[in-house]
């Protein structure tokens, strides 16, 4: 059968980064992929060595837009390790309130896109309208709605006044009934089941192989989390549970996503419960020689920052290691014998997050001949399957209530 | 699995590969190997462990390329690393990508970024850097200028990039 | 003005690209589509090739890697057009100026393929989307 190669990308409108995946296909059968990042690749580890140590995070917060609370709580880990420093409790409560606002609209981000991908734009036009108060939030607290630069060695920059407390439980409670809905929509909607289950099958074994991190790997039967393995700020004084669901296809991650959702709401309501006034720092004036690791769990999986010092404030070497770049090879085992008009959606499904990865590049060679298919056409493909499986199975887009 | 019992089987297992076992804290290992027992100690701490390979970190120092390989032993929170070396000026040792495929992509990185190779890399092609880059140049090395407004650095690669295009 | 730039002015269609950023600014972008900001009502269109755009939204500093296929882009935008440098690393580079891997700012690199082109800055890390709404709209009334 006469092989094709499809290439999708680098720039197209949902997919906010650019990617150059290139999908080797026979007939409507994808054979073999390969993706070439390096588009988004900014040298951030080099510039590091040219960085104090109170300067460093604002770098790391850049890595990615939605990691970027994540990226400096695993600074922040790596250099506690180093130094040997306590966080004071309302330093480690504070943390982990941030750190869970961020999973929080990240993944209802998630849940929004995979919604346009596969054509129900009311769950991405709804799953985005409900992020915007938990941004309002970080920006009342933090100053940005994204970067919140709340994290330095030691503790905190910035604390919440104890008058915010009332107001985030509000807004949390508040989304528990949105989430709540969703989840069960996506549970019983016979459409999604046909459309999602058994999609972009990553067995156990294979993402032990690839070592994959986070939902990816929590929706395939790996029960890894950073948060109850090495607990950080306040994870191990709240309690709260993993989840974890052994199909690993899309729907799986799906399932997963949203059900951390509500645990997160839970682990915000206790921290809030529990908080108390007091330091939220611990100064740390130097740095001693030796080295440090540090991770902590990002909405996309676990990064993982390396520190190697020499006494001085420049680090020698810093590595950082973002969670999509474990998840983002598997799709060789994911992707390999499923419909092009799934690929777009198992590559959604890792929730891939190429700011973070900032690499990956791969050269194609040219098999047969080369089928040039637009961004719009993909989507299309995408969208048009789940009209057939909507209308084979006689039900109407999925309904949700719009205020 | 608690660090007593992750060092017994360190111990018993990896003890008469390498130089040193050493303990910086209550969950980080670090193992000192030399360059031909690297791929027995991976191989125990992926497949007899069960270690997560989490990343694998290079660093260029005066006279050798060290790489380290960070594995994580989920349950109870370890991580120990697999520190390896690789000498200059033609710095190599054995993939640990032949084992499992989740270090293909750290492999590759690490030698566009430092130079140091892997032998039997089952798909050794460029990871991060652009096409138009020229080859030889490693940003990740020590005198590898750090500001790119040096003008001696930008006069140098693109002179490298005009001259090959 | 003729019928082009009208239509231009009442209703541009915008594509998005992303050079090399950490996609703080590109979320801002597709958030200027939802709900509460909702950019459709004045006519914006985020369309899926820049054969159709007028205005080109660039988010990012310009990497090695990308800086041919963004100016690629550029020559296949249909003139007129208007690019919109979102954010501090699009217009300046930022905090990145330093990196071996950057080629340059966003106008730095568009200006070697159309030295006339014409470039509005909005930055910010990342803008809200009401600074964004707000710079195009400068932007687009000062043509």
């Amino acid at each position: 059968m006469k092989r094709t190669v499809v290439p999708v990308g680098p720039f197209h409108p949902i997919q906010e980064e650019p990617e150059f995946f290139q999908l080797t296909v026979e007939g409507e059968r994808v054979v073999d992929a390969d993706v070439r990042l390096s588009y988004n690749h900014r040298g951030i580890e080099k510039l590091c060595q040219d960085l104090t140590y109170d300067q460093i995070p604002f770098l790391l917060a850049r890595i990615c837009g939605i990691c970027s609370a994540s990226h400096p709580m695993a600074f922040c880990q790596a250099l506690e390790d180093l130094c040997g420093v306590e966080v004071p409790m309302r330093g480690r409560y504070l943390r982990s309130i941030i750190c869970e606002l961020e999973r929080i609209h990240s993944h209802l981000l998630w849940v929004g896109l995979a919604g346009h991908f596969i054509g129900y734009n009311t769950v991405f036009m709804w799953a985005w309208k409900y992020r915007e108060p938990v941004l309002d939030l970080c920006e009342k607290f933090t100053g940005n709605r994204n970067h919140y630069e709340n994290f330095k060695v030691g503790g905190c920059r910035r604390d919440l006044p104890q008058e915010a407390i009332p107001e985030t439980r509000e807004l949390v409670n508040s989304l528990v009934e949105p989430v709540t809905m969703l989840t069960n929509a996506v549970l019983d909607d016979p459409v999604l089941h046909w459309r999602l289950k058994g999609i972009g099958v990553l067995s156990e074994k294979d993402a032990k192989q690839w070592c994959v991190t986070g939902p990816t790997a929590r929706g395939s039967g790996v029960k890894i989390d950073v948060r109850a393995d090495e607990p950080y700020a306040a994870y191990d004084l709240v309690d709260w549970d993993v989840k974890c669901v052994s199909e690993g296809d899309v729907f799986a991650k799906a399932v997963v996503r949203l059900l951390e959702t509500l645990e997160s709401i839970e682990i915000i309501k206790k921290c809030l419960d529990q908080i108390e006034p007091g330091a939220i720092e611990t100064e740390v004036r130097e740095m001693p020689k030796g080295e440090g690791i540090g991770h902590a769990e990002a909405p996309r999986g676990e990064t993982f920052h390396y520190v190697r010092s020499d006494g001085t404030n420049y680090p020698i070497r810093y590595k950082v290691r973002a969670p999509t770049y474990m998840n983002l090879p598997s799709f060789k085992s994911s992707m390999i014998g499923a419909e092009l008009a799934d690929a777009m959606l198992i590559v959604a499904a890792m929730d891939p997050c190429y700011s973070c990865t900032e690499r990956v590049a791969v050269v194609e060679k040219r098999r047969g001949k080369k089928n040039v298919l637009t961004q719009d056409e993909l989507l299309a493909r995408c969208v048009s399957k789940t009209e057939k499986i909507m209308s084979e199975l006689g039900r109407k887009p999925l309904e949700l209530p719009y205020e | 699995m608690s660090q007593e019992a992750v060092l017994q089987l360190l111990r018993d297992q990896v003890e008469h590969l390498v130089d040193d076992i050493f303990v910086r804290n209550k969950k980080r290992i670090y193992i000192d190997t030399p360059p031909e027992s690297t791929l027995e100690v991976n191989r125990i701490l992926f497949a007899e462990l069960g270690g997560r390979l989490a990343t694998a970190s290079g660093i260029d120092t005066r006279d050798r390329i060290e790489v380290l390989y960070h594995y994580c032993l989920d349950p109870d929170g370890q991580v120990v690393t697999v520190r390896t070396w690789g000498w200059k000026p033609e710095p190599e040792i054995d993939s640990v990508a032949q084992i499992f495929p989740g270090a293909q992509f750290v492999e590759r990185e690490m030698f566009d970024l430092l130079g140091i190779k892997f032998r039997n890399h089952p798909d050794p092609r460029r990871l991060i850097l652009a096409d138009d880059w020229p080859e030889g140049e490693y940003p990740l090395q020590r005198d590898f200028p750090k500001r790119r407004s040096e003008s001696e650095y930008v006069e140098r690669i693109e002179k490298m990039v005009r001259t090959e295009s | 003005m003729g019928l082009k730039l009208w239509g231009f002015k009442k209703s541009p269609w915008v594509y998005h690209a992303n050079v090399g950023a950490c996609n703080n600014c590109d979320i801002e972008i597709v958030d200027c589509l939802t709900p509460r900001f909702d950019i459709e009502r004045f006519g914006m269109v985020l369309v899926g090739t820049p054969r159709h755009a007028d205005v080109l939204l660039v988010s990012g500093i310009c990497t090695r890697q990308a800086r041919p296929r963004l100016q690629e882009l550029y020559r296949e935008t249909a003139k007129p057009c208007a690019v919109l440098c979102i954010g501090a690393c699009a217009c300046s580079m930022g905090i990145f100026k330093d990196a071996y891997h950057a080629a340059g700012p966003v106008d730095k690199v568009i200006r070697e393929v159309d030295p006339d082109a014409i470039i509005a800055y909005i930055p910010g890390c990342p803008p809200k989307p009401e600074a964004i709404i707000a710079g195009a709209v400068k932007a687009l009334s000062t043509l």
